[in-house]
């Protein structure tokens, strides 16, 4: 198939077909420049979603004392640029192909804890672990 | 299979009279977790952690029968079943074995908040919100048929997406999966250690479940609360990751620590005056600031320590 | 929720007050204009309860909310490009250690900033799609075009967000 486009959106949100959802899949297996462009497509999705919920000045709803607002927010994200550096540096780390030397031994470290949460559910198991070869 | 019948009970409620079921069992977010690492299925899905400057995102393969899973991230493959883990590298095998670990049990801060229908590639499904101490911290969507989550949001301390993972194809059913663990060039146990850190019992809602030697006088603190876990290791002070060198910097409780950011982790380093540590979990950023706020801070070895070191060794 | 009892006027409200008004405020950038949104809004809810048919409530609202912002827009010409920061936002938070909050701010202003860059049509798509949290048929019912186009509007607006973003 031809790059997929709009459907890496759509994939995302749990909108394609069964059909669609194969095709793409099989050409983000093949296709570096896709599997990057769905990446960021996911980091602005959340950042959307990330925004917060403001409560509504008072008077607007019927019946409604003013609301406390709500707490100031988190930190979150400036990202995007940043993101394909710590993508290629976190992979380079956790799969073992970091270059040089390391006193500290960030391999082992990662397969002991990655071992460890396997045996018991939680959300790290649910979500599956991608980072541990 | 009682937790079963509970959670079916639940759904069925949901999707057959379409209201929203607030689950009050209080262990109904254990039994959920529970229930979901249990089911069999072939999915592949992208999942993406990002905290301030950083973030970083992956696509995976998973697939889970016969009590195994075997999951294809972008560096390789992983197995795991019954307490082994399995690696490859190129075309072989790296075994991990833990030899003991503490019963699993989920922490009274979380419950199931309310469950509202909907669909998700195509299947109905449930949203399910568990809650920590009242509000939101984690976001389902669990397949209705199989309980498998199509999608999870893990939610910071004041209601912004810190994480997320999403299956874009899911297929249901018993998958096909090689006959057992493959061959093993290299198996590695993990040992426990009844006395071997004085890192706290409990940190933050977190309870250490269980102490291992680490290798070259190291040790790792496996610390859990039923929903997300991390793992301190604590090394020598003069051991030092280089892979951190060039990591972010960024503060937390007034001490500067650095840090990586990977698709589903999060990793800390710094150096106490007598020790060196790295952190890694999925614990959500505020999370983390209370851990690292009762662990050994950041600082410089006292000159009169070094001096009395220097001469008394 | 679909085919049930009309709600009343109160109800709906109550129930979709606050997430109309942050659609308002995500599509338009301002406090003022969004209040005056919602409630037009409120509105037409009130008057079109009256003939509402039982059917599917949420799409038919969104369609008037949706309506109420184009024809706000068409009618003032005065679109906003790129917001100030809100005053109101937390004045109470401006106090002590407040860097933290101020930077979290920043970024939310510069997420809100690149939306408000979108042209009406994806800004409008993405916003009922990530803050609103409908589905692609009900945007498309809403907004009144093809699944298609609402799947493309989603896309591209998501694209140009991250490309004004980094």
């Amino acid at each position: 198939m031809t790059h997929p486009g709009d459907l890496l959106s759509a994939l995302l949100d749990g909108e394609l077909t069964p059909e669609e959802i194969g095709a793409v899949s099989e050409h983000l297996d093949m296709c570096a420049a896709c599997r990057a462009e769905l990446e960021a497509t996911a980091a602005a999705r959340t950042a959307l979603r990330s925004l917060p919920v403001l409560d509504p000045p008072p008077g607007l709803l019927p019946g409604t004392a003013p609301v406390p607002r709500r707490r100031m927010l988190r930190p979150v994200w400036g990202w995007v640029a940043a993101g394909a550096a710590a993508l290629a540096l976190s992979m380079g780390l956790v799969l073992g192909t970091a270059a040089g030397p390391a006193p500290m031994n960030l391999d082992g470290f990662s397969e002991q804890h990655t071992a460890r949460i396997l045996v018991q559910p939680g959300v790290q198991a649910v979500r599956a672990v991608v980072e541990a070869p | 299979m009682t937790r079963r019948r509970l959670l079916a009970a639940l759904t069925a409620a949901v999707v057959l009279l379409g209201i929203p079921v607030t689950a009050t069992a209080e262990d109904g977010v254990a039994e959920m977790l529970e229930h979901a690492s249990e089911a069999e299925f072939h999915g592949s899905g992208v999942v993406m952690c990002s905290w301030e400057g950083d973030s970083a995102a992956a696509t995976y393969e998973i697939t889970r029968a016969d009590g195994m899973s075997m999951i294809q991230g972008p560096g390789g493959a992983l197995m795991s079943h019954d307490g082994i883990s399995a690696m490859q590298s190129g075309s072989d095998w790296y075994g991990t074995e833990i030899e003991q670990w503490a019963a699993w049990s989920v922490s009274d801060r979380y419950s199931l908040g309310e469950t509202v229908e909907t669909t998700r590639l195509g299947r109905p499904a449930v949203i399910v919100t568990v809650l920590e101490d009242g509000r939101p911290r984690v976001r389902l969507i669990l397949d209705v048929e199989s309980t498998v989550p199509l999608s999870t949001e893990i939610l910071d301390g004041d209601g912004g997406v810190y994480c997320m993972a999403a299956l874009f194809t899911f297929d249901p059913g018993t998958p096909d999966m090689p006959g057992g663990m493959p061959e093993m060039e290299e198996m590695a146990t993990v040992h426990p250690m009844a006395e071997g850190t004085a890192l706290p019992d409990a940190i933050g809602g977190y309870r250490r479940a269980d102490v291992y030697d680490a290798g070259a006088g190291s040790v790792q603190a496996f610390y859990t609360d039923g929903v997300f876990s991390f793992s301190v290791f604590e090394a020598r002070r003069s051991d030092r990751p280089v892979e951190f060198d060039h990591a972010a910097e960024f503060d937390s409780g007034g001490s500067r620590y650095r840090r990586i950011v990977t698709p589903t982790n999060m990793w800390v380093h710094w150096s106490a005056p007598d020790r060196s540590y790295v952190l890694v979990g999925d614990l959500p950023p505020d999370h983390l600031t209370t851990v690292l706020e009762a662990l050994p801070r950041p600082g410089d070895r006292n000159v009169f320590v070094r001096l009395w070191r220097r001469i008394f060794g | 929720m679909t085919d049930e009892a009309v709600p009343s006027w109160e109800e709906v409200a109550h129930r979709y007050g606050r997430t109309i008004y942050n659609f308002a405020y995500r599509l338009t950038g301002h406090r003022d204009d969004a209040l005056d949104l919602s409630q037009e809004v409120l509105l037409r809810v009130r008057k079109g309860l009256r003939s509402y048919q039982p059917g599917s409530f949420e799409g038919w609202l969104w369609r008037i909310t949706r309506n109420a912002f184009i024809d706000e827009t068409r009618r003032r010409k005065r679109r906003p490009t790129v917001p100030l920061p809100d005053d109101d936002r937390s004045p109470l938070g401006v106090a002590p250690g407040a860097d933290e909050a101020l930077a979290a701010m920043r970024l939310d202003d510069d997420i809100q900033a690149a939306l408000l860059a979108l042209p009406i049509e994806f800004r409008e798509a993405v916003v009922l799609c990530d803050v609103v949290g409908l589905t692609y048929d009900e945007i498309a019912a809403a907004a009144g075009v093809p699944v298609g186009t609402v799947r493309s509007r989603i896309h591209r607006g998501r694209s140009m967000m991250r490309a004004r973003l980094s």
